[in-house]
């Protein structure tokens, strides 16, 4: 038998000992792998379907869905990461495969004009093609739908779900529908025929074919605007103001019920003189019968090193909107103000006392002011 | 030097978590750096071997290490205006390649000011300089770092400590440039010397540079305190209060102040006495003062966050509120009273000292002091809509802590996760409670909250954090790593590795060029070093309370046996001082395996009543001491010319250092525990020790 000498048994002991203490290191890697990387589909799956709106040009395929207007090379993604392009073809690989389904009051999203006080059956795939520096659902926005927890959800079964549990809308938000923009319509097309009604709340950030496409079958949309600087606009989202604003004159051309939601950010978006700006406009372009909701921020994501907004801040934006001739202003994120009820743009009566996402007394009877008559703007009711 | 660094690195690692953002991650980083730009100073140093002219006088080091602490503190605080938008944090890749850049300057020169006073200082005869002038550098950060810790970390702003700094190097550089009779940097010296000392008097640094942290909100509290920076500022109507940059809230914050408030302390029938950790000036006192309380004791450890909350809130002025500055750990252990309800208001698990309050034993202590149908509520960020797989594995660790101590715990999902926990069944219908109870709130209510909602959200994330997550213990700290990655989580994961990557290869690279039998086992003594320094903080922590004198008193005693054991090291230079080198690294093996053990027994001492202190100072210098000696004996042992061998061992113990400061921190001792990290510092030593031995005759 051929023995080993003292040296070799204590190199080898030397070496056995090294790879234990090593070995928890591969624990350490195998976390640093996950972050590090994610699993690449191998072409299209069950939660893949061929996308709409694409081309094929010599570089890769160009897709035509947002004004980011991507061109995908082979196997890679758009800046929506949910959009790939596979053997020449470009799919969308977030259809049916929601990480988010939850059942939220309609007031949340917010729709404050569009079947108040009802259920809204909410869902979203990973995914968006902004890049918010505060954005409240960054875990799901800023990823792809490889890398997140999926439910198996295709369009049949959020529309039985939805009947089921009683809900009179289906809500495409949390991240951004126009992204799983397949899902969004085959789904809202199904929902349609079961007359549950389809809201999204979006960035708005997509091209205008595609956006007639998915009006003719939503019933509402809420938009953040989120500023009237296109500078600001793209450091705080990565985006363009301008298709926003062709965004929102194509949904109300559409006929689609529209709400804006704009964010006042301290330091971003709270200049007086900018909102003013963003409600002249609104008003010269006909959304004065549109809510705007200026929502309070809170730190998030990204943008941490801020405070909230000073309540006096929303007021005075507010009054802003309403001297310019915006009728139905509201303040989000502030439990208790009264600019969460909703006042007659005639006779300044409140017609509904809204606390949160309750309506506490109604004054508005087939869609005018119970006290003056005046028309009311909205969906207060399913229209059958 | 060795002053200068301590107080340096103190008054940067504040300045970089006002700037950047507080947890474990970003202090093992700006600590890691540190010490590797330092270490790949002192190896540069190896070029001055080739000069046969001195290349600068000796009092130009003084003299430059003097001014760039001030210089870069002061585009630390500016420069984020420049490179960030408002508000914005930095993301993980540009923290690094920032933090490189910023402490370069500083920390090269140091590195390279090692071998370059081992030059001027060397004779012939002078065979124990090298570790005579590292344990002179250790003395000088003991020096430093205990004035500093002690007095100026509560009397003496941060650029006024770095200013009185420059003023200190700028006399020794006096003092050099007389004796070298160099023209140029005697001139200078007097020249910033007078030049400092007028600008103490008509020009505050302090208050100008300050304005760039908050630059459109009007500051009107600002304080470095030893637990970081405090900071009030107003927008409009509106009080922002801020912890190292970080907003804690502003006032009118109703919906935070409500949420950790109710969901716990209306599930009780009565509650008398109210325990309340943090946080309790933003509002959460008025909240628990619409109950018929008896007392509320709201412990805070920061004297500075009660001091702004009497000046800028009225939320601290009733008699019923008593307000305790103290560590939540040590207030328990002090058993002083029982409670009905217990508040935590904490940030999130992000470092270890936070973990403490999140942890198996601390819920244990906790529960001695419970009444029988008490409540504890904690919060944890939210996770909105969607759980990740960081987010599970945090939350899974929590819950499983809580449900460890308690038998029911319920998650209400608002804009935080609040996790509530009781041996008595919880009422998950909260706001049919509120409402039976009659409280006046403005959000935590039927009209803002549906409890069918919370209770289908709640189910969602319970359902998602089973089997998630290991128990978080002291010696255990899972939560704070998992914490980190939810944390890193955020960022762009294929941009932050690559700075990571190459870091690391350079380090690699430049390790694996100089490592021999001999520098291993500085490398390893290094890593150690750090390692152990992290151990003994955490295991302190964790046994006594988070006391800040106390630590600082640790961390001298660390500095302390550094130089005492390169001092006595330096006097056994004789005889075989390869069998003692290979020595002095299994007893550092024997003295980490035997650390675990010493801790365990520390519990019981705590159980016993007797104190620790002396127990953690006598251990930490021991360690340090060893480790000290064995800095001597490698200088003495290692090939080549003095300036080589210094260039080599300092460099190489301190790039170590540098990844055993965040190794160790992020990744090993959250990931294995304290006992297999002591095991593992153990088994490298011996490992050192044994490859030293295998190649003692070569």
């Amino acid at each position: 038998m051929e023995k080993i000498t003292k040296r070799e048994f204590i190199k080898y002991l030397a070496a056995g000992l090294s790879s234990a203490c090593l070995s928890p290191c591969l624990d350490a890697l195998s976390l640093i792998a996950r972050l590090g990387g994610n699993a690449r589909a191998e072409g299209p799956n069950r939660w893949s379907r061929e996308a709409m709106f694409y081309e094929k040009t010599e570089r890769g395929i160009r897709c035509l869905k947002c004004p980011h207007s991507c061109v995908i090379k082979e196997n890679g993604t758009g800046i929506c990461r949910n959009r790939m392009n596979y053997r020449g073809k470009l799919y969308t690989i977030a259809y049916g495969n929601p990480c988010a389904v939850h059942i939220d009051p309609i007031e949340k999203k917010p729709f404050f004009h569009f079947l108040p006080a009802s259920r809204s059956f909410s869902i979203a795939t990973a995914g968006c093609n902004l890049r918010c520096l505060n954005c409240q659902n960054w875990q799901i926005s800023q990823f792809s739908p490889l890398d997140t927890y999926n439910i198996d959800f295709p369009p049949s079964r959020v529309v039985a779900e939805s009947l089921s549990n009683n809900c009179a809308s289906i809500a495409y938000t949390y991240s951004e529908p126009t992204t799983f923009f397949e899902y969004t319509y085959d789904t809202a097309r199904i929902a349609r025929e079961k007359k549950i009604k389809n809201v999204i709340k979006s960035s708005g950030y997509i091209n205008e074919i595609p956006l007639r496409y998915l009006s003719k079958v939503i019933d509402a949309a809420n938009i953040d605007l989120k500023c009237f600087d296109d500078g600001i606009y793209q450091k705080l989202s990565g985006a363009r103001l301008e298709p926003v604003l062709n965004t929102l004159k194509v949904l109300k051309e559409e006929g689609v019920w529209l709400e804006i939601t704009n964010l006042i950010v301290p330091e971003w978006t709270d200049n007086l003189n900018t909102i003013k700006k963003m409600c002249e406009w609104l008003r010269n372009n006909g959304f004065s019968n549109v809510p705007l909701h200026f929502t309070r921020f809170t730190p998030m994501y990204k943008l941490t090193h801020l405070p909230l907004t000073p309540i006096s801040t929303m007021e005075k934006a507010r009054e802003i909107a309403i001297n310019t001739g915006l009728n139905y202003v509201y303040l989000g994120n502030v439990p208790g103000h009264p600019a969460e009820n909703t006042y007659c743009p005639q006779c300044k009566k409140m017609i509904i006392e809204r606390k949160g996402f309750t309506i506490l007394a109604n004054h508005v009877s087939k869609g005018k002011c119970r006290f003056c008559g005046y028309p009311i703007a909205g969906v207060f009711a399913i229209s059958t | 030097m060795g002053a200068t660094a301590i107080v340096t690195q103190i008054v940067f690692l504040r300045e970089f978590l006002n700037v950047f953002q507080g947890n474990e991650l970003v202090i093992g980083i700006v600590l890691s750096l540190w010490m590797a730009i330092t270490g790949l100073g002192a190896l540069t140093g190896r070029l001055l071997e080739k000069g046969g002219q001195k290349i600068a006088p000796l009092s130009t080091i003084p003299l430059v290490l003097g001014l760039l602490p001030l210089v870069t503190a002061f585009y630390l605080r500016y420069a984020r205006n420049l490179l960030l938008e408002p508000g914005m944090i930095f993301d993980l890749a540009q923290f690094i390649v920032f933090s490189f850049l910023f402490l370069l300057p500083f920390c090269f020169t140091a590195g390279f000011a090692f071998p370059f006073l081992v030059r001027a200082a060397f004779t012939p005869r002078a065979n124990k300089i090298i570790p005579r002038l590292y344990a002179w550098e250790a003395l000088g950060s003991v020096l430093g770092g205990s004035a500093f810790s002690i007095l100026a970390a509560y009397f003496i702003p941060a650029f006024k400590m770095l200013t009185f700094l420059a003023l200190f190097n700028c006399v020794a550089a006096l003092f050099l440039a007389l004796k070298e009779k160099a023209c140029i940097p005697f001139f200078f010296s007097l020249f910033l010397l007078i030049g400092g000392g007028l600008s103490l008097k008509a020009l505050n640094l302090d208050l100008l540079t300050r304005a760039y942290l908050f630059p459109h909100e009007r500051i009107i509290y600002f304080q470095d305190t030893p637990y970081g920076n405090v900071t009030v500022t107003t927008l409009g109507a509106q009080k922002n209060f801020y912890e190292n940059g970080l907003l804690l809230s502003s006032s009118e914050d109703i919906i935070t102040a409500e949420e950790s408030v109710h969901y716990a302390m209306a599930q009780h029938p009565a509650p008398r006495y109210v325990l309340l950790i943090s946080g309790g000036f933003l509002g959460l006192t008025a909240e628990i003062l619409k109950y018929p309380v008896k007392e509320i004791h709201y412990v805070e450890l920061n004297p500075a966050l009660t001091e702004i909350g009497r000046l800028y809130t009225p939320h601290l002025s009733d008699p019923r509120i008593r307000i305790v500055n103290m560590d939540a750990r040590l207030f328990l252990r002090q058993k002083r009273h029982t409670y009905d309800v217990v508040l935590m208001n904490l940030p999130e698990p992000q470092t270890a000292q936070v973990n403490r309050l999140y942890t198996d034993e601390f819920f244990q202590e906790l529960k001695c002091l419970l009444e029988p149908k008490a409540i504890v509520s904690l919060s944890l960020p939210s996770s909105a809509d969607y759980l990740s797989y960081e987010a599970r594995e945090l939350k899974g660790s929590i819950l499983k802590t809580l449900k460890k101590n308690f038998h029911h715990v319920h998650i209400f999902p608002g804009e935080k996760d609040f996790m509530v926990a009781s041996d008595t069944p919880i009422e998950t219908n909260i706001t049919t409670l509120i409402e039976e109870k009659g409280l006046p709130t403005r959000y935590v209510n039927k009209y803002y909250l549906s409890d069918e909602v919370l209770a289908r959200r709640s189910k969602f994330i319970t359902e998602r954090l089973e089997k998630r997550g290991a128990v978080n213990k002291d010696f255990f700290p899972i939560a704070y790593h998992r914490s980190l990655l939810l944390w890193i989580s955020q960022f762009d994961r294929s941009i932050w590795a690559w700075p990571i990557a190459a870091f690391a290869l350079i380090i690699m690279a430049v390790t694996l060029r100089y490592l021999t039998p001999i520098t291993a086992g500085i490398f390893v003594g290094g890593f150690s070093a750090s390692a152990l320094e992290v151990v003994l903080l955490l295991s302190f922590q964790v046994l006594y309370g988070f006391v800040y004198q106390m630590l600082s008193i640790i961390i001298t005693a660390f500095m302390a046996g550094l130089a005492f054991g390169a001092l006595g090291g330096a006097r056994w230079l004789s005889g075989n001082v390869m069998k003692k080198y290979i020595l002095s690294q299994y007893a550092l093996a024997f003295l980490s395996f035997l650390l675990p053990l010493l801790l365990l027994g520390g519990k019981v001492a705590i159980g016993a009543h007797i104190s620790l202190t002396p127990f953690f100072i006598v251990t930490t210098f021991i360690l340090a001491g060893i480790i000290g000696t064995e800095f001597s004996f490698a200088s003495h042992l290692s090939a080549g010319t003095p300036i080589r061998r210094a260039a080599q061992i300092y460099g190489l113990d301190l790039i170590g250092s540098a990844l055993g400061a965040i190794i160790v921190s992020v990744f090993i001792i959250p990931l294995w525990g304290l006992l297999w990290s002591c095991t593992t510092l153990g088994c490298l030593n011996a490992i050192s020790g044994t490859i030293a031995f295998l190649y003692r005759k070569g």
